[in-house]
């Protein structure tokens, strides 16, 4: 028997485990929706609310074509840094178009997850990516002058050298 | 003189010439002078000997007072530094006290969350009062056809609706936890504030609590209990402080302070609207307002403001053994450090978009 704002009641903790966000980052998505609950919990409804007004998208799907690409490469680490780079092709991040950060991992293993923040690491440091604060968290862009590089990274067609070190080391 | 001596004319004969007499008197007169500056000789070079010998004792005493001078003067210059690291050993002690009665006073009210579960499990065992909850559960139903309704049977139901969650109201009040408060005597927990620079445009606010630095990581393996509800909540406080100064997309950082957790908002050279530790201690002070779970635990936040410096004193911990040896470069870094790092993402620089533009 359903009770109404009762049984579909969860912590912050348990919420952040549905939406697969660090409960501190879903607190300050929250903040900024103007919608912290003083009790620490959400029902259902103010789950999926967060989920789609906070931007929390979860990309690896089996069916999305960055999974694709990343299965079809025999390096992992490789296919990996190609799936991530169609990721952000596929969701249109072209500066000034930016998403949250915590979206390219979302969907992974821990250690896909790993190896992500490598690859996220070298393209920030090449500066093909720009990450950049906003309101909910941390945001991530292809720098506008990158978004044929991060193609021919997608394709495999060329990598820059500390992205290359990852899987040659 | 006798009418002899005059009566010739002459001076009568004397018995000795009188200088003779004159050079025996200063003969006598030298004797006793010689006597007199002997012994005044003797009595001054006694009080010679004796004022040297106390020039002596004085000068070894001046050494000692100068010596003693010196250290006074030397620990004068040291007092700020002792009392700096005075300071940051009693905030550590004290967020380690505090730390103990959270975590105690967690397990407390989750025992008495326990207890009024069985307490509504038992009251649910009442088959007249399932109806009840049935009814009740099932009212979002009605209510959406009340509008079409005439206004009496609307208000007939809404009657009857409402006897019926005063019948089921105290079932529900144990499911939420509403009558969980525990009988202990109230506490003050301290959450400690401080910004960089005390002086001049604010580059960073910090907000050290007592809660375990391991729920950062740990958080999905435990119970959101009190500690989890301190974080939070400070974490939401440091999210409306940086709004409310303009600075809403102001990194925020929550790292280790030693074995604490601290959290960061990076203002850097953002233009802030207001005064920092005003509007901080306005949304602190919402938060303990709103925090109705830490109330039933009868804890509450204190705001304590110090300096950054108690926050990273020069030398310390090193006779603290409960102190973890990092603090120190915790805190240097914490307060120090230009880079803004998200720990979450291992040596990921997070670029500040004003700079970066």
């Amino acid at each position: 028997m359903p009770l109404p704002g009762l049984d579909d009641r969860r912590t912050l903790s348990e919420a952040s485990l549905a939406l697969g966000v660090h409960p501190f980052d879903l607190i300050r998505v929250l903040v900024a929706l103007g919608a912290f609950p003083p009790d620490l919990h959400l029902n259902a409804e103010e789950v999926e609310r967060v989920r789609t007004l906070g931007g929390l998208e979860r990309w690896w799907e089996p069916d999305s074509q960055g999974e694709a690409v990343r299965r079809s490469d025999p390096i992992a680490a490789r296919g990996i840094a190609r799936g991530l780079c169609v990721q952000l092709i596929e969701h249109g991040l072209l500066d000034p178009t930016s998403a949250r950060l915590d979206n390219i991992f979302r969907g992974l293993d821990a250690d896909a997850q790993a190896v992500a923040r490598a690859v996220l690491h070298a393209l920030v440091q090449e500066g093909y990516l720009r990450t950049f604060t906003t309101p909910s968290g941390v945001n991530v862009t292809i720098a506008s002058r990158h978004g044929e590089d991060v193609l021919k990274i997608a394709s495999g067609d060329a990598f820059p050298r500390a992205l290359a070190l990852l899987w040659q080391r | 003189m006798s009418d002899d001596s005059t009566r010739d004319g002459l001076a009568p004969e004397m018995e000795s010439p009188a200088l003779l007499d004159a050079l025996t008197g200063i003969a006598a007169w030298r004797e006793r002078a010689e006597q007199e500056a002997n012994a005044a000789i003797n009595e001054l070079r006694a009080e010679e000997a004796r004022l040297n010998a106390s020039i002596g004792d004085l000068k070894r005493r001046l050494v000692l007072v100068e010596e003693r001078r010196a250290q006074t003067e030397a620990k004068l210059g040291q007092l700020d530094d002792e009392e700096l690291l005075r300071s940051h050993q009693a905030l550590l002690s004290a967020l380690s006290h505090d730390q103990a009665l959270l975590v105690a006073r967690s397990g407390a009210i989750a025992s008495l969350r326990a207890a009024a579960k069985q307490r509504a499990e038992v009251l649910l065992r009442d088959d007249e009062l399932q109806g009840h909850l049935r009814e009740f559960a099932s009212f979002a139903e009605v209510e959406v056809t009340l509008k079409s309704l005439p206004p009496g049977y609307r208000k007939a139901i809404l009657a009857h609706h409402d006897n019926v969650r005063r019948t089921v109201e105290p079932v529900l009040r144990e499911l939420r936890g509403d009558t969980v408060a525990l009988t202990a005597p109230h506490a003050p927990v301290a959450l400690i504030a401080s910004v960089e620079p005390s002086v001049g445009p604010p580059q960073a606010l910090v907000l050290l609590t007592p809660v375990s630095a391991d729920l950062q990581t740990a958080w999905d393996q435990q119970p959101q209990d009190l500690c989890a509800s301190v974080a939070y909540r400070v974490m939401a406080a440091a999210a409306e402080i940086a709004a409310r100064l303009g600075a809403a997309d102001a990194p925020i950082q929550a790292r280790p302070y030693g074995r604490f957790l601290a959290f960061q908002i990076w203002l850097r050279d953002r233009p802030v609207k207001g005064d920092v530790k005003e509007i901080a201690t306005a949304a602190l002070q919402r938060a303990k307002e709103q925090a109705r779970d830490l109330a039933a635990a009868q804890v509450e936040l204190f705001v304590l403001w110090l300096p950054a410096a108690v926050l990273s004193p020069p030398e310390d911990d090193e006779d603290d053994s409960s102190v973890d040896e990092d603090t120190e470069d915790e805190a240097l870094r914490m307060i120090a450090s230009e880079n803004v790092r998200d720990d979450r993402l291992p040596d990921f620089l997070i670029a500040d978009p004003d700079t970066e533009a």
